[in-house]
């Protein structure tokens, strides 16, 4: 009995602010963009022992800017922020890439971060260390889920100095309210961010 | 998948003196468990539960679990693995309640808890339960309790043979031939149980629990050369076969495994005690058990290995103990041992023994200073080759306000040792990306990825031994007993454990490929508190009831602390929103009911002379925040619904439920009784959330006492 799941690499849906109300977050004057299923290296399966499918082993890179993904052939430029693979997310800098991007994760409600909080400290991705990696992240050993830890908002300084909150929301396509690990297809990104367009540290 | 219902074999059961129990409220009973020395039971100061072998019979339990489940404050709960159950203590995990055959400590706990199927009940005389930490007596894993099960010693001339058959072709088989002689007795049991085991989810391949065997050996003898001397010798054997059948599903496929389980596991006991005086006794003995468990599954299709496993622990205790009374009032116990203990296993990288060695020694008071007040303090060190020395102080009083009020307070602390899995396991699992190294090889193993260039960030010091200590808790009892009237009884205790360094796994490195490590380090902190009662009302000399409530509520503080902080969030699986948690929202560690009550009636009928015990468990809900994906086959949304870890209010629970037992026996001859019964009357069942929770049980058995005397 052999089931196989054809993956149908679905092309982000960005859903921009602008034209959805509800993809507004009420309290925030910089409205919030909502990024669904970017793909993230995605699987056709699992073996008998859980292992990934189908895997390329190449990360999805997407920046801020534009709201949009970067070609695989751009990966050794400046012109992606974010890069996704697995659970794992880099930044383009130090050992990750050639840009200046650098990140800090913030315990708190994505809504009650405001501002960049003076004194913090942003990291760049290093041989030992990525700057987030899967600190976004908790995986459930007895469910095989990994969830996107609440009260987590990753920070960012992009290339040309403007900041950024994000927060992941789901890492299973569809963003299904129950992950099922047998069910539901991992590796498919939603998340919600808010870029300041101005350089200034304010979200507001 | 084999519901095959009782037909018409029988059973037997024991000898059931139908006067002796509901003669329940009998004090005087003898105990030996909470002080190791023979104490009445209406003077132990501490919480303490006897469960004698009539109150065993009178249900027809046939496994220790069969039992326990019925004792208010206790709860059997399954093993992390979802196969067989394990003992719960005022809300402590089953991995902190010792249990002990004849006083000796029952080893083999392969995933932290022991397996109560493995115990036969056929044989045992009585069960003693202590609540609340006994280190100070017994050393390490007596932190929540003790179970002590006494079995029978032969000391009367008599032959049972009994058998009983229930529900899914279980056979319970007892035979037991006892000889006692002036200088010697000598007693012989063997028991048979089989089943074909059980399905909760039968559109699922294979079974819920696969079908298995086991028996138990146990001989005893006991030879006094002289009047102050007495020789006791003791074998138990036991062994368990199962043959497995199951479909492991992915998301691409499914694979059909078979493949057998089995546990060996024996021990043997020589004793030899020397009677000074009447006040002065010297014991020595020398504990010998070994513990063995292998699994192998193959592949259907083609015959290849799929999995194997094996452990096996040994352990050999000599000790020396010595009683003496001062006078009346004082009376002193001291005692000093070994223990030598040893590991192996498949999970451990090699196929090299690990060894723990513990040098111990405990001394208790028991001083009486008048008719009104019972004290008892005792303090016990352990000095282990691994962990640092271990001190369990012990203090414990009871006083008597009259003949029928008595008041009893114990404070004490309980420890529980790492075990050699947290000490020495080696796995990698390739599959999920993870690795777990225990404390004793973890820096050696990161020292070798360093060199090989694998290893990416480190989050501890590799040149600092990594040690990790034994898991400590205070606990707090206080008691009082009540005779109201001849007729009812009541006893309360309010009890607190503080726990702390509860050994936890943590990310100690990851690799440059992104890999966790994982090793074991002394971290979490939590209590459990509550309120226990129970009430028993003797109408008359045919009928009587009991009813039993425990109020349970046991958190982690660390998490308390966080959300105080207000560092603890939930995300809407709907919006996915995140929000913060509030103190009130917290419910606490997961699979523990807040609210458990138990109610009795044991009624003799007359005329026809049968004895109904008939009873009602009731377990409120409980959380398991980390159930989902694939249970039994069953597709389970995660019970963790707002993601953050912890069991809150936004998460789904296991409702409460109730479980009616109902057993008949009758004396049909001098020698021959019958009982016959059904469990789980109303057939409740959730396979997802309580696999150990079977579905109705009908049983019949039937037993024969050839000789008795």
């Amino acid at each position: 009995m052999k089931k196989v799941f054809l993956i149908s690499l679905s092309l982000v849906s960005i859903i921009l602010s602008s034209c959805d109300n509800e993809d507004t977050t009420p309290d925030s004057k910089v409205s919030s963009t909502y990024v669904r299923n970017l793909p993230a290296d995605t699987v056709t399966g699992f073996g008998p022992m859980g292992q990934p499918l189908g895997t390329t082993d190449h990360f999805t890179f997407f920046r801020f800017s534009d709201s949009s993904i970067v070609s695989l052939i751009d990966s050794a430029s400046v012109k992606w922020d974010l890069g996704f693979r697995g659970s794992t997310i880099i930044v383009n800098s130090g050992t990750s890439g050639p840009g200046q991007a650098s990140a800090f994760i913030y315990d708190g409600l994505f809504s009650a971060l405001q501002e960049v909080p003076n004194g913090i400290v942003f990291k760049v991705d290093t041989a030992s260390t990525y700057a987030i990696g899967k600190l976004w992240s908790t995986y459930n050993p007895a469910a095989m889920i990994l969830s996107a830890t609440p009260g987590k908002v990753i920070v960012i300084k992009t290339a040309d100095a403007k900041y950024a909150k994000v927060e992941i929301l789901s890492y299973y396509k569809n963003s299904p309210p129950n992950p099922n690990a047998t069910q539901d297809l991992p590796r498919y990104y939603t998340f919600r961010y808010v870029l300041q367009t101005n350089g200034t540290k304010s979200f507001e | 998948m084999s519901y095959k219902t009782a037909l018409c074999i029988f059973v037997l059961s024991w000898s059931l003196d139908s006067q002796a129990q509901f003669d329940t409220l009998n004090l005087k009973e003898i105990t030996v468990t909470s002080t190791k020395s023979e104490r009445s039971l209406s003077s132990i100061p501490m919480p303490f539960l006897l469960i004698p072998a009539q109150s065993i019979q009178a249900i027809s339990a046939i496994r220790l679990q069969d039992i326990l489940t019925e004792q208010v404050g206790l709860a059997i709960v399954p093993q992390v693995n979802g196969l067989g159950n394990g003992i719960q203590i005022q809300g402590l995990n089953p991995d902190y309640a010792l249990i002990l055959i004849d006083g000796e400590p029952i080893i083999g706990r392969y995933t932290g808890t022991l397996e109560l199927n493995r115990f036969t009940t056929g044989n045992i005389r009585k069960i003693e339960i202590v609540k609340g930490p006994a280190s100070s007596l017994y050393g390490s894993e007596a932190l929540a309790g003790v179970v002590n099960i006494i079995t029978d010693q032969g000391m009367l001339n008599k032959f049972n043979i009994s058998s009983r058959l229930s529900s899914r072709n279980t056979w319970d088989n007892n035979l037991f031939g006892g000889i006692a002689k002036k200088k010697w007795n000598a007693s012989a049991y063997i028991n048979r149980f089989s089943t074909n085991g059980y399905d909760l989810s039968p559109e699922i391949y294979g079974q819920t629990v696969s079908p298995y065997s086991n028996y138990t050996i146990n001989t005893k003898f006991q030879f006094n050369p002289s009047s102050n001397q007495e020789i006791k010798l003791s074998f138990r054997y036991f062994t368990e076969q199962q043959k497995n059948q199951y479909q492991i599903v992915s998301n691409v496929d499914s694979i059909r495994v078979e493949g057998s389980g089995q546990i060996i596991d024996w021990n043997f006991n020589p004793s030899y005690r020397y009677i000074f005086n009447s006040r002065f006794n010297l014991t020595t003995r020398c504990y010998v058990s070994k513990y063995q468990t292998s699994t192998k599954l193959h592949l259907q299709e083609n015959n290849e290995i799929f999995y194997q496993d094996s452990f096996e622990q040994e352990f050999i205790r000599p000790e020396i103990l010595s009683a003496f009374a001062l006078n009346e009032k004082n009376k002193i116990l001291f005692g000093i041992g070994y223990i030598a203990e040893s590991v192996l296993s498949s999970r451990y990288g090699d196929r090299n023994k690990r060894d723990q060695y513990t040098k111990y020694g405990f001394i208790q008071h028991e001083f009486m200073p008048s008719a009104r007040w019972n004290t008892v303090f005792g303090v016990r060190v352990d000095k282990n080759s691994t962990y640092a020395t271990q001190f369990s102080p012990k203090l414990a009083a009871q006083y008597s306000i009259n003949k029928n009020h008595s008041i009893k307070l114990s404070i004490g602390t309980g420890f529980k040792s790492p075990d050699f899995r947290q000490l020495y396991l080696n796995f990698i699992n390739d599959a999920a990306s993870y690795s777990v190294y225990g404390t004793e090889i973890v820096n050696a193993e990161l020292k070798k990825l360093q060199s090989q260039g694998l290893l990416g960030a480190v989050y501890i010091n590799l040149d600092e031994k990594n040690t990790i200590d034994a898991e400590t808790s205070i606990a707090f009892n206080l008691g009082s007993n009540h005779r109201l009237s001849d007729y009812f009884h009541l006893d309360l205790n309010i009890f607190r454990n503080d726990l702390k360094g509860l050994i936890e796994t943590q990310i100690v490195a990851t690799t440059t490929s992104q890999k966790n490590i994982y090793s074991y380090t002394n971290l979490d902190r939590v209590f459990t508190s509550g309120l226990e009662s129970n009430l028993h009302y003797k109408v008359n000399s045919m009928l009587d009831f009991s009813i039993g409530y425990q109020y349970l509520l046991a958190k982690d503080k660390d998490v308390i602390d966080q959300i105080k902080q207000g560092k603890i969030y939930g995300r809407d699986p709907v919006s996915l929103e995140s929000y913060q948690i509030k103190k009130n929202n917290y419910f606490g560690l997961a699979n523990r009911s807040r609210n458990q009550i138990n109610f009795k009636i044991n009624y003799h009928i007359p005329i026809i002379h049968v004895d109904a015990h008939c009873r009602f468990l009731y377990k409120g809900k409980f959380g398991l925040f980390n159930t989902s994906g694939n249970v039994s086959g069953v597709l389970v949304p995660p019970s963790d619904i707002n993601s953050n870890g912890i069991l809150d209010t936004y998460d789904s629970f296991v409702k409460g439920y109730l479980i009616s037992n109902l057993t008949l026996g009758k004396k049909i001859t001098k020698n021959l009784e019958t009982q016959i019964g059904i469990e789980n009357i109303a057939n409740y069942r959730d396979p997802v959330h309580i696999p150990n929770l079977i579905g109705r049980n009908l049983f019949i058995s039937l037993q024969y006492n050839f000789i008795k005397s």
